[in-house]
């Protein structure tokens, strides 16, 4: 067994109301011909029943019984009724396997334009509204509360497996994660519910305190020095997918293995150059995560700081203080458009450059795994493709849902674990008809998680949203295929050079 | 069997005219590749059907 990604995509720019009107209604038709189909199929296993019953009332007719033409005397006129009957029966079982294709096709244009996605994110409001308030009135009990519905989870996920898991907490309390942030940042800075989020301002609190200490403990000094890669290692992105997979690479050589040294050190973003052929520069900027190591900028206070709703403070954050210098020695000139990836820290860091530094460079795109970049000052010129986990608690500690505009996109995966083996390549397969057929297959309905074990992992790990973009993308919606296409726009030059920077603090 | 070949008729008749003014031109993607195949397997599949029903209608 291992785990699969089901998408759903709320914001970008897809199609108009008139067109996602037109799709509902071919949706509806299509599932009121999978009726017909079957009520037709029904009617032809009826007539089989029919033929049986006159056979079955001339029980005395040896002709009729046999149903055999050649049997027949020239005085006796018959029929080939086991002839009929057969053929009755493999009209019925046609109409079905007709039936089920077309619910399956309904069913796969409902899903790949998220035409139900309006009435999902309302439930999610409701529920989130519903935590928030409670957590704002009384957000000791609220947060006991969803302690104790996390003890659950882990509970039930370690009796599933048999040993300890707690990623089991995570999912059990995923619906309400969002709301809980709501609620005590508002009990923390005394703003009433319902206002929005407040994790900005709690996040300015804290960091007012934690930014100074962090300082004192780890230094204010940063250190940064480039290396060039080399081109036969490094990858050389030129979409969406390949960037997620270029910046995995970077965030898994960054830690050491019992047998060998990494192969990229742990503070380390990669900057990349592509030329067009007139000549001019476009640049993808790839940031792994949050790494915790003593002298990193990357650490886990910067995050607070990061999420500040102060653009001084976020400025001064150790990790974007980094990457914006990098930048500016990596020579990116204002009109130069800039494309940014970044894993949970790394997307904040990108959300944060994009909000404060517009007019210093040109981030024409960013994208974000499981990053709370909700509550960023984002300009609309700024294209952004967030990929957030229901249950991976990072993407919720915004305190709520990114905006949905023709600019913003979102895709939210759920986890589920899966019947079979992992598959390499994707789920969604023109073969897969033949399995609908048995009524229970759903082509293009989720993509299996590589490399993921039996086991429930938390789900914050990029694997889990690099399954994520695949399955979006298998569903081929507009929003996303619009997103994937302005990303390309921005790498689609020959790359030049690929530059790692290497950020250290000191005292 | 002859009112129930003629109802299957117009059920596949109907069938067709939806799978054909079914909206596929500007959707992208797996899915889209998906639902485009199976469209045409429903079709040719509706026609053999119909051919099949009328040989069985032809012989009753």
């Amino acid at each position: 067994m291992g785990w699969e990604i089901t998408t759903g995509i709320r914001g970008g720019h897809a199609y108009s109301a008139a067109r996602i009107d037109e799709y509902s209604a071919a949706a509806h038709m299509l599932d009121t011909q999978c009726e017909l189909a079957k009520a037709a199929a029904a009617s032809w296993d009826d007539a089989v029943m029919q033929l049986s019953r006159l056979l079955g009332s001339a029980p005395a007719c040896a002709i009729l019984r046999s149903a055999d033409i050649a049997s027949a005397s020239d005085q006796h006129e018959t029929l080939a009724f086991g002839w009929i009957r057969e053929r009755c029966r493999e009209h019925a079982d046609h109409l079905a396997a007709l039936g089920n294709q077309l619910a399956m096709i309904a069913d796969l244009l409902i899903r790949a334009h998220s035409l139900y996605s309006q009435a999902d994110t309302a439930m999610r409001t409701i529920v989130g509204a519903m935590v928030e308030a409670s957590g704002t009135v009384a957000p000791r009990a609220t947060a006991l509360g969803i302690g104790l519905l996390a003890a659950g989870g882990i509970a039930g996920q370690s009796l599933r497996e048999g040993h300890v898991n707690p990623a089991g907490a995570l999912r059990s309390t995923a619906w309400a994660q969002e709301g809980l942030m709501r609620g005590l940042s508002n009990a923390m800075t005394g703003r009433p519910p319902y206002h929005g989020s407040n994790v900005g301002i709690a996040s300015e609190t804290i960091s007012r305190v934690s930014g100074p200490i962090n300082d004192h403990i780890q230094g204010d000094t940063l250190t940064l020095s480039a290396t060039t890669a080399d081109s036969g290692t490094f990858r050389d992105p030129h979409s969406v997918g390949e960037a997620l997979d270029s910046l995995r690479f970077i965030a898994e050589r960054r830690f050491h293995s019992s047998d060998t040294e990494p192969e990229i050190p742990y503070g380390t973003i990669a900057i990349q150059r592509y030329a067009t052929s007139r000549g001019a520069h476009s640049w993808l900027v790839s940031i792994p995560g949050t790494d915790g190591m003593p002298d990193s900028p990357f650490g886990w206070e910067q995050n607070l700081e990061l999420m500040s709703a102060s653009r001084e403070r976020r400025v001064r954050a150790d990790s974007s203080a980094m990457v914006v210098r990098a930048m500016r020695e990596s020579g990116i000139k204002p009109d130069e458009p800039v494309a940014i990836i970044g894993h949970s820290q790394g997307g904040i860091v990108a959300a944060a450059i994009a909000s404060d530094n517009a007019d210093e460079f040109s981030i024409s795109h960013i994208v974000t795994a499981g990053s709370p970049v909700a509550n960023h000052p984002i300009p609309p010129s700024t294209w952004v493709t967030s990929i957030e986990i229901d249950d991976e608690l990072v993407a919720a500690l915004d305190g709520a849902p990114n905006p949905a505009t023709d600019h913003w996109l979102t895709i939210r995966g759920t986890k589920r674990a899966g019947d079979g083996p992992a598959p390499e390549t994707s789920s969604c397969s023109p073969k897969a008809p033949e399995h609908a057929r048995a009524g229970t297959a759903k082509p293009c309905e989720s993509q299996t998680v590589s490399e993921a074990g039996a086991d429930m992992e938390i789900s914050h790990s990029l694997k889990y949203h690099q399954a994520a973009y695949r399955n979006a993308m298998d569903k081929g919606h507009g929003a996303v295929t619009n997103h994937e296409r302005h990303f390309r726009s921005i790498v689609s030059g020959s790359l030049e050079e690929t530059t790692l920077w290497q950020g250290r603090m000191t005292r | 069997m002859d009112s129930l070949s003629r109802a299957t008729f117009a059920t596949l008749d109907s069938l067709l005219d939806t799978v054909q003014q079914s909206p596929i031109d500007d959707w992208r993607g797996n899915a889209a590749d998906l639902f485009r195949a199976t469209l045409n397997r429903i079709s040719l599949q509706a026609h053999a059907l119909r051919n099949e029903i009328a040989q069985t209608r032809s012989l009753t």
